[in-house]
């Protein structure tokens, strides 16, 4: 009788604490950035002839616009990996594993087709970008790591303490951005600033301004069409302390719209993107 | 008599008798109350048994405040045979509510989780107040913003508090 009644007691203790039904955002505010950048999509955009995802990719996007977006993975030995899907194909495209479960040497040995790698290292980029490429910016869109559901928290902290020892590796402070929906992703980095980590919303705007504010995130990715982000909303995501990335805008009546909303971010696969900046 | 009319008659006949069968028998309840989320409200419950029941309600803030709110749900009770303390029969409640809440700001509609433990304390045979308390998990179904100035979203889980009273229908 004595635990029913605990159990009743603090029941309504936590009933009494309750909070309004709402959560507003207090202001916050930042700047944002001065003018948007705009990362090519995967690396490649539109263009067929790089694999999506690939060194090659990274270094064509690099040469046209203002960075990239790149899809990573983890290996077992913790080295990152660029790719969208979490298993790892064989030339026959037949599945080896999963990116978690193998090693590094594995992971390539299933990577070399006909003398060439279709599997690249994010190291790779880095070094690329470090060298030639020092004021681009990447985005790294952290893929969830379905493979191997039971062990994904401790996966995701790997690969957030992977990301930040690469970006101190090649000094890429303040030109990384990496876009999840892992919330042991992101809050593995929020006490951190060399690293601009957003929250992936696939709904609105509202719900990823407090999706950010729930895992401290510093900007929300948000897919462009959802609803319509014109100047004001910008300006009330920066208000409340948040940058934006917005994905993936193709069009030129699309791509004129969005330049004038001023985001922090455009991804795009158009490599013509800026002719259409100032319609 | 015409045919129709007679089916018409026996039907009502039947919803009669049957009607007062359930009634005498202490079937069905009528609430009313208040509570954070189900708002001023009344409803109707079915007793399925002596201890578990199942409730229908719906509720309004009337406006207040500026913001237009409603909720309405289902909900399963149980309560214990054993009285906790003094004559408060303890219990638990779940179920599903749908609630809006529509201001300058925001039009939010809702599907909500509770789950509550509660305490029922018997006045006589027909009348009982009953105090919940617990948390509820909530996942919005329309978030519309009505302005690009204020950024908000309904929490995904908060505590929950109701208050009700509870008229049995035909108890003796």
């Amino acid at each position: 009788m004595k635990n029913i009644s605990v159990v009743f007691l603090a029941a309504f203790i936590f009933s009494a604490g309750g909070c309004k039904k709402i959560k507003y955002e207090p202001d916050n505010p930042i700047s944002g950035l001065p003018t948007t950048i705009v990362l090519m999509h995967r690396g490649n955009g539109f263009n067929t002839e790089y694999n999506p995802n690939t060194f090659p990719a990274a270094e064509y996007g690099l040469s046209v616009l203002d960075g990239v977006e790149l899809d990573i993975q983890i290996s077992k030995d913790g080295t990152l990996w660029l790719d969208h899907d979490n298993e790892v194909h064989d030339c026959e495209g037949n599945v080896v594993g999963c990116f978690q479960t193998l090693t590094d040497s594995e992971i390539f040995a299933a990577s070399v087709c006909n003398d060439t790698a279709r599997y690249h290292t994010l190291e790779s980029v880095f070094k690329l970008m470090a060298a030639d490429y020092p004021n681009s910016y990447i985005s790294l869109d952290i893929k969830g790591q379905y493979c191997e559901i039971i062990n994904t928290k401790e996966t995701m902290y790997k690969m957030a303490e992977s990301v930040l020892a690469l970006v101190d590796k090649y000094s890429m402070h303040n030109k990384v951005l990496v876009e999840s929906s892992s919330l042991e992703f992101l809050q593995e980095l929020d006490n951190q600033s060399s690293v601009g980590q957003c929250v992936i919303s696939l709904g609105d705007v509202d719900e990823g301004i407090t999706n950010a504010s729930f895992v401290k995130a510093k900007g929300i990715s948000l897919e462009y069409g959802v609803e319509e982000v014109n100047a004001d909303v910008v300006s009330m995501i920066h208000r409340k302390g948040y940058g934006l990335i917005l994905w993936v805008i193709n069009e030129p009546d699309d791509i004129a719209a969005a330049w004038n909303s001023k985001p922090d971010f455009i991804e795009t696969d158009n490599p013509d993107f800026k002719n259409y900046i100032s319609k | 008599m015409k045919k129709n009319v007679r089916e018409k008659l026996l039907f009502i006949i039947i919803l009669t008798i049957s009607g007062n069968v359930l009634l005498a028998q202490g079937k069905f309840s009528v609430t009313a109350g208040w509570g954070y989320y189900e708002l001023t409200n009344i409803g109707a419950r079915w007793n399925i048994s002596e201890i578990s029941s199942l409730s229908v309600f719906g509720g309004t803030n009337f406006g207040i405040n500026d913001k237009k709110q409603r909720s309405a749900g289902l909900s399963f009770d149980q309560t214990f045979r054993k009285p906790l303390f003094w004559k408060l029969m303890p219990g638990y409640s779940i179920g599903t509510y749908y609630w809006t809440s529509d201001d300058d700001l925001y039009y939010f509609s809702s599907l909500a989780f509770p789950v509550m433990v509660l305490l029922s304390y018997p006045v006589s045979q027909s009348l009982s107040f009953r105090i919940e308390g617990g948390g509820i998990f909530n996942a919005v179904l329309v978030s519309d913003r009505k302005q690009n100035v204020e950024a908000g979203y309904p929490y995904r889980g908060n505590g929950n508090i109701r208050l009700g009273v509870i008229y049995k229908l035909g108890a003796k």
